[in-house]
C-alpha cells in the first residue's frame, strides 16, 4: 500500500472512530422513538428532526432566523470590540482608571445577563439596541480583563526590543503587541463568543420576540409555544452547529498558528 | 500539581465518598417510601387572571377537595405561561389546567397528549394605548403592538386588516405574557397593546392615561371561548374514577358564577387585584359554559393563517372526543 | 587608536540601598571589543542595560559620539541573555529583516536580501524559514545578533549570549561575530563569565572584582591569569 493511501486510510479510520459514539447514540435514539419508549412530543426521532431541519432551512423561516441572530451578534461584537479597545487604551494610559475599572468589571461580570434584562429594556426599549446592550454586558467586562491581564504579562523583552530600535506605536501594536497578545485575545474571544451567543438566544427566548422578526431564540420559542418539538430541536441543532463551525473555522486555525509559533497557552 | 494540593484533595476523598453513599441511600429511601405511599395526588394549575377565573374559584371554594375521594390530595401550582401549563399537563407533572384554545389545537396537531375536559372562559379584548398621539385603530399603522396569546394576535391582525386596511408585519407585533405586556405598555416601550379588561385595569393603576381605542369583542366573539379546561391523558387513563369528581367541581364553579356573578367577582377581586365590577362585567359579557364549541372553525383559521402546516383534524377525530361536553350542533 | 565612539562617565546605580555600580567609567573605540567579566550578581547586566538606555543610572553620564545619550537608539543594540527574545510569530528571515523594515531603514526586498546574507555568514542559511521554537538556544542567539547587525549599529551590547552553549559552538559563534563586527565597524561590549574567553575575544576587559571595577588590557589579563595559575 502506498504511503499516501495508507495516510488516507488512517484519516478515514480516525474520523470513523470519532463519529462512532455519535452514530450509536443516534441509532439508539431512533429506535427508542420509533418503538415508543419516549413520547415523540418530548423527544422526536432523529430522522424527523433532520427532515424538519432541512425543510425549514430551504423552505421555512429557519434560514432567516439564523441570519437575523448572526447579524445582530456580529453587529454586537463589533460594537463590543470597539468599546473594549477604548477601555483598554484608557487603562493603559491612566493607571488609576485601570484599578477602578478592574473592580467594576469584576463586579459586573458576576451579574447574569438575564438579571439585567428588565433594566436594559427599560433603558433601551424593545428592539435590537436592547440585545446589543445585553450582549455588550456579557462580552466587554470579560474580554477587557483577559486583554489587560495579557498586557500585564507581556514579556518585557519584546517591549525592550521595540524601545531599543525606536519602534513607532503603530508598528508596536501591529507587529508586537497584537501577535504577543493573540493567546489572550483568542482565549478571551472563545469565552465571550459563548457568552454572547447564550445572551442573545436567551434574550430572544425569554422575551418572546424582541422585534418579532426574531432570530433563533425566537424561532425556538414560537415553535415551543405551538408545540412543534421537531422545529425546536432543529433550532437547537443549528445553534450547536454554528458554535462548532466557529470553533473549527476560526479558533482552531488561530490556535494551529499559535502552536506553530509555540505561543499557545495549554 | 504541587504536592501539598494533592495531599489536601486526597484527605477530602473519604468525606466525599461518605456523602455520596448517604445521598444514594436518601434517594433510594425517598423512592421506596413514595412507592409504598397509597395516597394519590392531583396537581392543578391556576393563575389569578380572567382566563383562569373558573379554576381560581374551584381553588378558593375547595371544590376539588369536596368532590374527590379522600385518598386524593390536591396540590395547587401557579403558572402564568400557557406553554409551561401545556407542557406540565402533557408530561403529567400537573393534571388539570386552563390553556388557550389555539395552543391546545396546535399541540394536539403535534401529538401532545392532552384531553379537552370542558370549555373555558372567554374575555373581552380591546386595543389600549398610553400614547397621546394614537386615538383610534387607524393610527396604528407602523406602530409596535403587544399582545398575549395567539388568539389575541390573530384577532388583532384580522380586525385591523378588514376594518382599517392595516396589514401588520411581524416586526410590529410582540407576543408576551401578561406581566410583560403590562410592564411594556406602562413604560411606553410599545405603542399599544391588546388587553383584557382585567389586564387593562391593572395597567390603569400604574398609568391612568391609558385609554382604549378599539374593541375587539366582535372579532373575539367569532372565535368563541378563548380557553379550554384541559386534563392529562395518562393521569385520567390511570385514574378514570377521578374524571367525574373533577368535572363536578368545575361545573359547580361555573354554576356559582352564573348564579351570582357579582358575589364571585367580589370574592375574586382582591386576588386579581382589580375592581370587582370589571370581573363581573366579564362574566356578564361572556358567561362561562361547560360545553366546548368552535373547534373546527378555530382550527381552520389557524390553518389559513399558516399556524398549522397540514389540514387539521376535525373535532370529532381528536382523542377522547366522546367524553367532551359539546354544544348541540357539534 | 580609533576614535572614541562611546564613553561611560562615573556611572552609579543602587538597588534597594545596595550599591551595584560605583563610578564606572570607560571608553569604547570604534570597532573595538571589550569584555565585561565578573561574578554573578555583581552588576554586569545592569551596566549593559544602562548603556543601552533601558535603565537610567542614579548618577553619571553616557556619551555617544561625544553627545549625551539619554534614550535608547538603534545605533546601540542590546542582545539579552534570554534565548526567547526573537518574535515567535515570525520565521528566522522575517525576524532578522523586521527591524530594518519597521524602521524604514530598507525596503522589504532589500531587507530580506541583507538578512539572507547575514544569515549565510552566521551559518544559518538552511534555517531561514524555521520558526524560533524550532531552533536551539545558540541558534536563536545568532539570529538575534543577525537581527541586530542588519541595523548596522555602532555598538553591540551582548549579555552573555552563549551562556549555555557548548565551548566549541561558542568559539565558532564568537569568531563569526568578530568577523561581522569588523566588517560593519561595530564596537562590541560582551559579558562573559569566562576569563579565557574574554582574553580571546577582547582587547580590553572591564573586570568586576570585590566591589571594584577596573579596566585592564588583554596583556594585563594574561599576566593576571598567569599569576593565578
Amino acid at each position: 500500500m502506498k504511503a499516501s493511501q495508507r495516510k488516507q486510510n488512517n484519516k478515514l479510520v480516525s474520523i470513523l472512530k470519532h463519529l462512532t459514539p455519535f452514530l450509536i447514540i443516534i441509532a439508539f435514539w431512533e429506535c427508542a422513538s420509533r418503538l415508543g419508549w419516549v413520547p415523540k412530543f418530548i423527544l422526536p426521532s432523529p430522522s424527523t428532526i433532520i427532515v424538519t431541519l432541512l425543510r425549514e432551512l430551504f423552505t421555512g423561516t429557519l434560514f432567516f432566523s439564523i441570519m437575523r441572530s448572526l447579524l445582530i451578534l456580529i453587529l454586537s461584537l463589533i460594537v463590543d470590540l470597539i468599546v473594549s479597545l477604548i477601555i483598554i487604551l484608557a487603562c493603559i494610559r491612566f493607571q488609576s482608571f485601570k484599578h477602578f475599572y478592574k473592580t467594576i468589571a469584576t463586579m459586573m461580570n458576576s451579574i447574569p445577563s438575564m438579571a439585567l434584562l428588565p433594566l436594559i429594556i427599560m433603558w433601551f426599549g424593545i428592539g435590537d439596541s436592547a440585545i446589543v446592550a445585553l450582549v455588550t454586558h456579557s462580552v466587554v467586562w470579560t474580554f477587557t480583563i483577559y486583554i489587560l491581564d495579557g498586557i500585564n504579562s507581556l514579556p518585557k523583552i519584546y517591549q525592550e526590543f521595540a524601545d531599543n530600535i525606536n519602534l513607532d506605536l503603530k508598528s508596536r501594536i501591529k507587529d508586537i503587541y497584537i501577535p504577543a497578545l493573540l493567546p489572550n485575545i483568542t482565549a478571551g474571544l472563545k469565552v465571550v463568543w459563548g457568552r454572547a451567543w447564550r445572551s442573545l438566544i436567551g434574550a430572544e427566548v425569554a422575551f418572546g420576540a424582541i422585534g418579532a422578526a426574531g432570530g433563533l431564540g425566537y424561532y425556538i420559542n414560537i415553535n415551543r409555544y405551538n408545540g412543534d418539538m421537531p422545529k425546536v430541536f432543529a433550532g437547537i441543532i443549528i445553534i450547536a452547529t454554528i458554535g462548532l463551525i466557529v470553533d473549527l473555522a476560526i479558533f482552531n486555525n488561530i490556535e494551529k498558528k499559535m502552536k506553530k509559533w509555540g505561543t499557545l497557552h495549554e | 500539581m504541587p504536592e501539598q494540593s494533592t495531599k489536601i484533595i486526597n484527605s477530602f476523598k473519604p468525606f466525599v465518598a461518605v456523602l455520596l453513599v448517604l445521598a444514594i441511600v436518601a434517594v433510594g429511601a425517598f423512592f421506596i417510601f413514595n412507592k409504598h405511599n397509597n395516597k394519590r395526588k392531583l396537581t392543578a394549575i391556576y393563575e389569578y387572571s380572567q382566563a383562569c377565573s373558573v379554576i381560581s374559584l374551584v381553588k378558593e371554594n375547595h371544590l376539588l377537595e369536596k368532590y374527590l375521594p379522600d385518598d386524593v390530595t390536591v396540590e395547587w401550582t401557579m403558572m402564568d405561561s400557557g406553554s409551561d401549563r401545556r407542557d406540565a399537563i402533557a408530561t403529567d407533572r400537573a393534571q388539570i389546567g386552563v390553556i388557550e384554545n389555539l395552543k391546545v389545537i396546535t399541540s394536539l396537531e403535534n401529538d401532545y397528549p392532552l384531553r379537552i375536559l370542558a370549555n373555558g372562559p372567554a374575555s373581552y379584548r380591546g386595543i389600549y394605548t398610553a400614547n397621546s398621539d394614537i386615538n383610534s385603530a387607524a393610527d396604528l399603522k407602523d406602530k409596535k403592538i403587544a399582545y398575549q396569546g395567539t388568539g389575541a394576535g390573530l384577532t388583532l391582525k384580522k380586525d385591523l386588516a378588514e376594518n382599517y386596511h392595516i396589514n401588520l408585519t411581524d416586526n410590529q407585533l410582540l407576543s408576551l405574557n401578561e406581566q410583560q405586556l403590562i410592564d411594556l405598555i406602562t413604560q411606553n416601550q410599545v405603542d399599544a397593546a391588546v388587553m383584557t379588561r382585567v389586564m387593562a385595569s391593572k395597567a390603569l393603576q400604574i398609568r391612568p392615561e391609558i385609554k382604549m381605542i378599539h374593541s375587539l369583542t366582535e372579532e373575539t366573539a367569532k372565535i368563541g371561548a378563548t380557553y379550554w379546561f384541559i386534563g392529562s391523558v395518562s393521569y385520567f387513563d390511570q385514574n378514570p374514577d377521578l374524571l367525574e369528581p373533577v368535572m363536578k367541581a368545575y361545573t359547580e364553579a361555573i354554576e356559582t358564577i352564573n348564579n351570582d356573578p357579582k358575589a364571585v367577582a367580589e370574592q375574586l377581586a382582591p386576588l386579581f387585584e382589580v375592581d370587582a365590577e370589571i370581573i363581573e362585567q366579564e362574566f356578564l359579557d361572556f358567561a362561562p359554559i361547560v360545553e366546548v364549541y368552535g373547534y373546527d372553525e378555530i382550527a381552520e383559521m389557524l390553518y389559513e393563517n399558516g399556524e398549522l402546516e397540514k389540514t387539521p383534524k376535525k373535532f370529532s377525530e381528536i382523542p377522547y372526543y366522546e367524553s367532551i361536553p359539546k354544544k348541540a350542533e357539534q | 587608536m580609533n576614535k572614541v565612539v562611546f564613553e561611560a562617565i562615573k556611572i552609579c546605580k543602587s538597588f534597594d540601598k545596595r550599591r551595584i555600580l560605583k563610578n564606572v567609567s570607560f571608553r569604547l573605540h570604534e570597532g573595538e571589543t571589550i569584555a565585561i567579566v565578573g561574578k554573578s550578581g555583581c552588576g554586569k547586566t545592569t551596566l549593559l542595560r544602562i548603556l543601552a538606555n533601558l535603565e537610567q543610572p542614579d548618577s553619571g553620564e553616557i556619551l555617544f559620539n561625544n553627545q549625551p545619550q539619554k534614550n535608547p537608539t538603534s545605533e546601540i543594540i542590546f542582545i539579552q541573555q534570554d534565548y526567547n527574545q526573537l518574535l515567535p510569530w515570525k520565521n528566522v528571515i522575517n525576524n532578522v529583516a523586521y527591524p530594518a523594515i519597521a524602521t524604514k531603514k530598507y525596503s522589504k526586498a532589500t531587507a530580506i536580501k541583507h538578512a539572507e546574507q547575514l544569515l549565510k555568514k552566521m551559518d544559518l542559511a538552511e534555517f531561514v524559514s524555521f520558526f524560533p521554537r524550532e531552533l536551539s538556544g545558540g541558534m536563536k542567539q545568532r539570529v538575534a545578533i543577525a537581527r541586530a547587525l542588519i541595523m548596522e549599529p555602532k555598538i553591540l551590547l551582548l549579555d552573555e549570549p552563549f551562556g549555555a552553549v557548548d565551548r566549541e559552538s561558542r568559539e565558532k559563534a564568537y569568531d563569526i561575530i568578530k568577523k561581522l563586527c569588523n566588517e560593519y565597524g561595530t564596537a562590541v561590549l560582551v559579558i562573559t563569565h569566562n576569563l579565557q574567553e574574554a582574553k580571546k575575544v577582547a582587547r580590553r576587559i572591564i573586570l568586576f572584582e570585590n566591589n571594584n571595577v577596573k579596566v585592564i588590557t588583554n596583556k594585563e589579563l594574561t599576566k593576571l591569569l598567569g599569576d593565578q595559575t
